[in-house]
């Protein structure tokens, strides 16, 4: 043995693992099988990406209409339920049972605090208005409800835009005026599609949009325009239903308003 | 001068191999990702890569498994080649990288071995046969490099093993000579000590 044992297990190590090798070619061709693998896989990779983005980005834009029509519908909830409690302590801290009568007193119809929906609280449609009202309304087959699920709806994406630029910013002193004008839309809605009176029903509208932009301003506007055409003043009728026609407010009615305006020319009683 | 004797990395023109002679084509080509690129490099320096490969691990088939792997990666790792060292300093610099969980691997194997063998150190008894005695040399060196850590193995491996300058180990692995210098210090200094507790 040398005197370094170092130096001689280094040179032993060096005389054992040099670079020659049988299995050489062999290892190229195992390289190079490798290599088209990993080039199928990422040729794979390439086309299904983009699928699986696209899934991806419209499963996300489903959630998110969900999701933002859900936090809507808590949101109003909560705010209803915040206003009529402070409504509440105005009057002196009452309780809650005091409050039963008037909400009664408004109608069975409402059993849930949630606002109503017009959608959901408008089963009748102007198409099915009765002989009090104009006859050029039963002839729109795109009757404003005729079709409360397919058409676009404030639930749409667009209505709700519209209805931020016009909704007043949620500050707390304006909650205490939030019961009344939850209270004259109910009304409103119950002369339109309930008593199916357009004249008190134009004027409990106009008493509603009087209050500033509620969270229903458009609704409002639109069944406000409803009611102008069912009196006969198709002018008026015709103003408010335009930007609805245009796509002001998104989606929101607009075929059934341009449909309204595009038989505005025929004859009206 | 062609990139490729620049960088000294071919010790005869490229040219042989490459019948159109455009070595930075070839580069690009093997960028990538031709197998008419890989193979032609590959036969240039499979030859290096397994003998660093072997040396730092010490298992004839995990070498194989990283010389596959390295070659395999080059392609891809070629797209951050600048020229800036030669061709086979950056694939014997790949082999390094890629061989830390090897290592590892190896080492860990090794010791499991040495657990249940209980070689006794009479082995080394001038009797033996020479080679085996040069076998057993090489072991236990390589057991003893498991102490080390990986860069000071890295660098051992290369200044002492394959008997390369501190300034070539330095253009492999990107770093200063000085600071292989230093690896190479310490890695040095605590094998002979391993050594000398083993053989006294």
């Amino acid at each position: 043995m040398k005197a370094d044992p170092l130096e001689d297990a280094v040179s032993a190590l060096r005389e054992r693992y040099d670079g020659q090798s049988d299995a050489a070619s062999r290892s190229e061709d195992a390289i190079i099988g490798r290599m088209r693998h990993k080039t199928r896989q990422r040729q794979r990779a390439r086309f299904a990406m983009p699928f699986a983005a696209l899934l991806a980005a419209s499963s996300a834009w489903a959630a998110r209409d969900s999701i933002s029509e859900s936090v809507r519908q808590v949101g109003a909830w909560l705010r209803h339920e915040s206003a009529q409690s402070s409504g509440l302590n105005q009057r002196g801290g009452q309780p809650r049972s005091h409050e039963q009568p008037r909400d009664q007193g408004e109608g069975a119809e409402r059993p849930k605090p949630s606002r109503p929906q017009p959608e959901e609280l408008a089963p009748h449609s102007p198409s099915s208005a009765p002989e009090g009202a104009p006859n050029t309304l039963p002839r729109e087959p795109s009757a404003p409800t005729a079709k409360p699920r397919s058409t676009p709806s404030p639930r749409n994406s667009t209505a709700p835009t519209a209805r931020a630029q016009n909704a007043p910013s949620p500050q707390l002193g304006e909650h205490p005026a939030k019961p009344d004008a939850m209270t004259l839309y109910r009304e409103a809605h119950r002369l339109h599609f309930l008593d199916k009176n357009p004249e008190q029903a134009l004027l409990a509208w106009d008493r509603y949009l009087a209050r500033g932009q509620g969270d229903f301003a458009i609704e409002a506007r639109y069944n406000r325009a409803l009611c102008l055409w069912r009196l006969g003043r198709i002018a008026e009728a015709q103003s408010e239903l335009r930007p609805f026609a245009r796509g002001d407010y998104g989606g929101y009615r607009q075929a059934e308003a341009a449909a309204l305006l595009s038989n505005s020319a025929a004859p009206h009683p | 001068m062609s990139l490729w004797y620049k960088a000294g990395v071919l010790s005869r023109p490229l040219t042989r191999e490459s019948p159109d002679g455009d070595e930075d084509a070839l580069l690009a080509e093997l960028a990538q990702g031709s197998e008419r690129a890989l193979r032609t490099v590959y036969r240039h320096h499979h030859e290096a890569v397994r003998a660093l490969a072997r040396r730092l691990l010490g298992h004839e088939a995990d070498a194989e498994e990283l010389v596959q792997e390295v070659f395999v990666s080059l392609p891809a790792a070629m797209r951050g080649y600048r020229g800036q060292s030669s061709l086979r300093s950056f694939t014997l610099g790949i082999t390094t990288n890629h061989a830390r969980h090897f290592v590892r691997a190896a080492a860990r194997r090794r010791s499991a071995v040495h657990r249940f063998a209980h070689e006794p150190k009479s082995e080394l008894a001038p009797a033996a046969d020479e080679r085996v005695v040069r076998e057993q040399l090489a072991e236990r060196l390589m057991c003893a490099m498991d102490q080390l850590s990986h860069d000071q193995r890295v660098a051992f491996v290369l200044c002492e093993v394959e008997e390369r300058s501190s300034e070539e180990a330095a253009a492999i692995l990107g770093i200063p000579s000085s600071t292989i210098r230093a690896r190479l210090g310490a890695a040095r200094q605590k094998l002979q000590s391993l050594l000398s507790e083993e053989w006294p």
